[in-house]
């Protein structure tokens, strides 16, 4: 690589406004040339150190983390709860609900005052009181008849 | 699909050598940096169902890490402050213990203010992209080329006048 190239690179590095892409072409462009001047030379000085630097490894080994039995027997206990109050609350909730209007008794008529809800009886009813409804007209239309004799006489 | 387990292992795995590279970096003593990364682990795993929906969990571990780093750091401080004035981190110092110009490098890049010690080291040790740093640092990418040049060229500066002063490069 030209020397030249070299330099810009350098001076860009120095400016911090230098691709990775870049750094790496200035690291392999440094390495591959023996008579550097004092500037170039301090620049691959600090390269070798951060490289030098990233060699470095942690003593501090990962350790794969495990969720305690108390955790798991917790987990299942709590699991085991919460379906247990989901079945309860189906329980109540079916014996419990309220009656629907299909179910209910039908309410027919009043008969002195009580409710009615046989057929049966309300019909028997509705016939009294129509026969005596009959009778009473049966009665009227006769005495009309009679009143009407009366009159043309 | 793999279990949350699995996820966090992978994760943790990926970044425990950056993690502790980081807190190395910030704090300077090895057994703190260790302490630091052994908390991280901890601390990702209770946070779990947050860090592995993140967008970007490597970056969201590296401010945890920055975030822990910098807390005990000035916690150090406060101590060193209160109780001993000769604790201090690691400089140039007289070189007795660097064993090379290297070694000197790494000394100079301890001694740089802290925004600039963890830009140069995200980028250049770990090799972050710039947008990442700025999600690590919180703050806008311009701020981190900015804190990147200065600690380039302030590095470039000292090991120049350590090799102007003939320091033997082994």
């Amino acid at each position: 690589m030209e020397l030249n190239r070299i330099k810009i690179l350098a001076d860009r590095y120095f400016d911090g406004i230098t691709s990775r892409a870049e750094e790496v072409e200035l690291r392999e462009a440094l390495r591959s040339i023996d008579n550097l001047d004092n500037e170039l030379r301090a620049l691959k000085t600090m390269l070798d150190a951060m490289d030098s630097l990233h060699e470095t490894t942690s003593p501090v080994k990962v350790v794969r983390p495990t969720i305690s039995r108390r955790t798991v027997w917790l987990a299942r206990v709590a699991s085991v709860a919460i379906a247990a109050c989901a079945i309860f609350g189906i329980f109540l909730g079916i014996n419990h609900r309220e009656p629907s209007i299909v179910e209910s008794p039908t309410i027919i008529c009043h008969i002195n005052g009580e409710l009615v809800s046989d057929q049966a009886i309300a019909r028997a009813e509705m016939d009294r009181v129509l026969g005596g409804v009959a009778d009473n007209m049966a009665l009227a239309m006769a005495k009309i008849e009679k009143l009407n004799l009366v009159r043309t006489e | 699909m793999k279990s949350i387990i699995e996820r966090y292992t992978e994760l943790v795995s990926e970044v425990k050598d950056s993690v502790y590279r980081m807190a190395l970096s910030l704090v300077g003593v090895e057994a703190e940096a260790e302490d630091i990364t052994q908390d991280i682990y901890e601390r990702v795993w209770r946070a779990r169902d947050k860090v592995l929906l993140e967008e970007h969990p490597r970056a969201y571990v590296c401010r945890m890490t920055r975030n822990l780093a910098i807390d005990r750091l000035r916690q150090r401080e406060r101590q060193a402050t209160a109780n001993s004035p000769d604790i201090e981190r690691g400089g140039i110092g007289d070189g007795s213990d660097l064993r090379d110009i290297g070694e000197r490098t790494k000394a100079i890049i301890a001694t740089l203010p802290e925004k600039q010690r963890l830009t140069i080291h995200l980028r250049d040790v770990e090799g972050y992209d710039i947008e990442e740093i700025a999600e690590i640092m919180e703050m806008d990418a311009t701020s981190v080329r900015m804190n990147l040049s200065r600690a380039r060229k302030s590095v470039r500066e000292q090991v120049l006048s350590m090799m102007n002063y003939g320091v033997e490069q082994n």
